[in-house]
């Protein structure tokens, strides 16, 4: 039996969607994974249960959530602490926060609470188990968790400003998953339905965490949250270097999420005509941007300028919009149109145009998953390949490395805290023990050393062991055409901003808000159903203050 | 990552460190047991010679010697001998790897240990480590170690700007 699969248009090159700048304009869509997670649990009818509530009236002891689905069940364990204002930061290099999280494996009895509750607040130096799947902590907004308490105590709500401005009452600073600091390998949940997605295990932590925090400020001042109030209130997250690698040393998952989101876009592209109420529902997403795109706004100049081009562009595109919706191949008219317009318009034009048509995108979340990649295929020619990267690789080919305004960075992981940090080639130490991140420069050194070569891979690699890698990603992006990031990663130019956007945006992230070129805070699961509202509620795509 | 790490930290191709991660998963409490050897460089380009039509690595690195074997095995129609290889079986474990990626027989492969002892590839067959077990003290010592030569020491520079956040945030 053969599957017809739906008609779609052209996917957009590589080249151009793997460029850091359009990486760093891209938008949530219904693909992201906390959408993907949300639908599931909304289709499975989960329900989360709240067995264990041991707070003062401060809000300091410890919850635990359970929730059930896929045949098993899943528990946080939240643990809330005093916290001086000095020990609060950001930086993965703290040592003390607000609230500390443990998704559980099943449900914990009172030995394994006590285990957790000892072991939570110390994060990477705490004592786990393969029980314990994510490891996670998070900061309050203090201005708006006192605020809210203050409100609720009063018997009143809280400024609906400052629920809009801020949009969250805690922060993760770090989820951890994949057997970090010794808690479970992702082998044991990898075949469990509902967290066999990338990423799902931590989705479904930080939106328990999302519910604690509702939970724990009505708890601290005694009253009830309004519904549209609560929901939204997301959870905010701060990221910084740390992950930007990833997009790197996962090829495959870069290419597979970007693959499924560029071919669901081309999947609308090729739809022919839309009914009323599809054009009804896309002027309805068009107003909703246009309100979520007022409603972010950010302290960094060059971004919020960035912003308010886009809401002058967006309203242009407004008013033109039911003209281009009544044409053939409405959606891809809209998208050709907008790319006329700016970057920014074309990217939140292609994540809003998914959204009428789950049945032509939901799936495709299925082949978000790490494929297992082939190893190096040594049997091919030396000069075949050096054709191919002519063809495929001439922007790093492009690249002059002898400017040292394209070598001007170099990544590296440092040895006090082990994470991933961005130095100055001139100015720091450390370059020698430079991390693999110059994929362009390695595809050149590679280029170079084929010139005069040809005769098989194998004897080219046994005179060249050093280009190993770097043949295998050209083998790899041959079949995989969005695995790699079309850009210097070590030039002036590059800011990881970019990469972390592209990589929260999947997550379901919204409201980005740059501190620097290398750390970014976002809101995640903002308007999203709360515990007692999954059954069918998966319209939350850019979410505005009151819906 | 802590092996593809400690490949790296050693010295050893880049790529070679990424195939001999790929196989972690399989590695037999022996193959472990071999991997301080494995990494200990340097590591120069492996030099084969032919014998009788055969093509022979002696006293082969594995991630040298090793890869590039099994890259000739793969491609070419010839014997191929990796004689006295310092880790026979991390060896047997990346051509095993190799025969399932690409469905293949590596039948004119020859392995030997450092007495000269043919090992048979599906030898390595035997049930990977199991994470309950742990990796043995002395292995996870000396890859934490090798890996540590990828870490950059603490500066001023890196601790104010490095991962680009601000020192506290109190909002």
């Amino acid at each position: 039996m053969t599957i017809a699969l739906p008609p779609q248009e052209p996917l957009r090159p590589p080249a151009d969607v793997m460029r850091l700048a359009r990486m760093g304009a891209m938008f949530p869509t219904r693909l992201s994974f906390m959408r993907t997670l949300l639908r599931y649990l909304g289709t499975e009818s989960a329900s989360v249960m709240r067995p264990v509530w041991e707070m003062d009236n401060d809000g300091y002891g410890h919850a635990v959530y359970s929730i059930s689905f896929g045949g098993y069940t899943y528990s946080l364990v939240a643990v809330s602490n005093a916290l001086s204002p000095d020990q609060r930061t950001d930086r993965v290099i703290a040592e003390a926060w607000d609230t500390t999280y443990v998704l559980y494996d099943g449900v914990p009895d009172s030995n394994e609470i006590a285990r957790l509750t000892e072991n939570a607040p110390l994060q990477e130096a705490g004592r786990f188990t393969e029980r314990d799947l994510v490891l996670s902590r998070a900061n309050k907004s203090v201005r708006l968790f006192a605020h809210v308490a203050e409100a609720l105590r009063r018997g009143a709500q809280p400024d609906l400003q400052m629920v809009r401005d801020i949009g969250y009452l805690m922060r993760t600073t770090a989820v951890y998953g994949n057997g970090k600091f010794g808690i479970a390998d992702r082998e044991v949940i990898r075949e469990r339905p509902g967290l066999d997605g990338p990423f799902m295990a931590e989705m479904l932590t930080v939106w328990l965490i999302r519910g604690f925090t509702h939970d724990l400020v009505e708890h601290v001042g005694g009253g009830q949250l309004d519904p549209a109030v609560k929901r939204h209130l997301g959870i905010g997250n701060s990221t910084g270097l740390g992950m930007a690698p990833f997009l790197v040393s996962h090829p495959d998952l870069l290419n597979n999420w970007m693959m499924a989101r560029e071919t669901a876009l081309a999947r609308v592209r090729a739809v022919r005509g839309l009914t009323s109420e599809q054009i009804d529902r896309i002027v309805a997403l068009t107003d909703r941007a246009a309100q979520h795109l007022g409603e972010w706004t950010v302290p960094d100049v060059e971004h919020q300028q960035r912003i308010a081009r886009l809401r002058l562009d967006w309203a242009d595109l407004t008013a033109n919009l039911k003209d281009l919706l009544d044409q053939p191949k409405p959606i891809d008219q809209l998208v050709r149109v907008c790319a006329t317009i700016s970057r920014d318009c074309e990217e939140l034009a292609a994540a809003l145009v998914l959204e009428p048509f789950g049945d032509l995108v939901d799936q495709l979340a299925l082949g978000m998953i790490s494929a297992q990649l082939p190893p190096l295929d040594p049997r091919g020619g030396v000069c075949d390949l050096r054709m191919l990267i002519e063809a495929r690789w001439d922007w790093a080919l492009e690249i002059n490395f002898d400017d040292p305004w394209e070598t001007a960075q170099f990544w590296y992981v440092s040895e006090e805290k082990l994470e991933p940090r961005l130095g100055r080639r001139a100015e720091e130490p450390g370059a020698d023990q430079e991390s693999p991140l110059d994929i362009a420069r390695q595809i050149q050194a590679l280029h170079r050393d084929m010139a005069d070569a040809d005769g098989t891979l194998a004897s080219f690699l046994r005179a060249y062991p050093q280009h190993r890698s770097a043949v295998h990603r050209v083998q790899i992006n041959l079949a995989h055409p969005y695995s790699e990031i079309c850009d210097n990663l070590i030039g002036e130019g590059c800011k990881p901003i970019d990469m972390l956007r592209c990589k929260l945006s999947f997550f379901g992230a919204s409201k980005f808000d740059p501190k620097s070129d290398r750390w970014i805070r976002i809101t995640l699961a903002q308007g999203a159903p709360l515990f007692d509202e999954l059954g069918g509620a998966d319209d939350w795509w850019l979410p505005v203050f009151g819906a | 990552m802590l092996v593809l790490k400690a490949v790296r930290g050693a010295g050893a191709p880049l790529g070679a460190a990424e195939m001999l991660a790929r196989v972690v998963p399989d590695l037999s409490t022996a193959a472990w047991h071999e991997l301080p050897t494995a990494l200990r460089g340097p590591f120069p380009a492996s030099r084969p010679y032919q014998e009788g039509g055969i093509v022979k690595f002696t006293k082969a690195r594995v991630l040298t010697c090793g890869v590039a074997a099994l890259d000739i095995a793969l491609s070419e129609d010839v014997d191929v001998h990796v004689l006295q290889v310092d880790a026979p079986e991390i060896t047997c474990a990346l051509a095993r790897y190799i025969e399932q990626a690409f469905g293949v027989t590596l039948s004119r492969l020859v392995i030997t240990d450092s007495t000269d002892r043919s090992i048979p590839v599906s030898r390595g067959s035997v049930p990977a480590l199991s994470t309950a077990d742990g990796i043995p003290d002395t292995v996870w010592r000396a890859l934490m170690e090798f890996a540590a030569k990828t870490y950059v020491a603490a500066s001023e520079a890196s601790r104010s700007g490095g991962a680009g956040a601000g020192l506290t945030d109190n909002d």
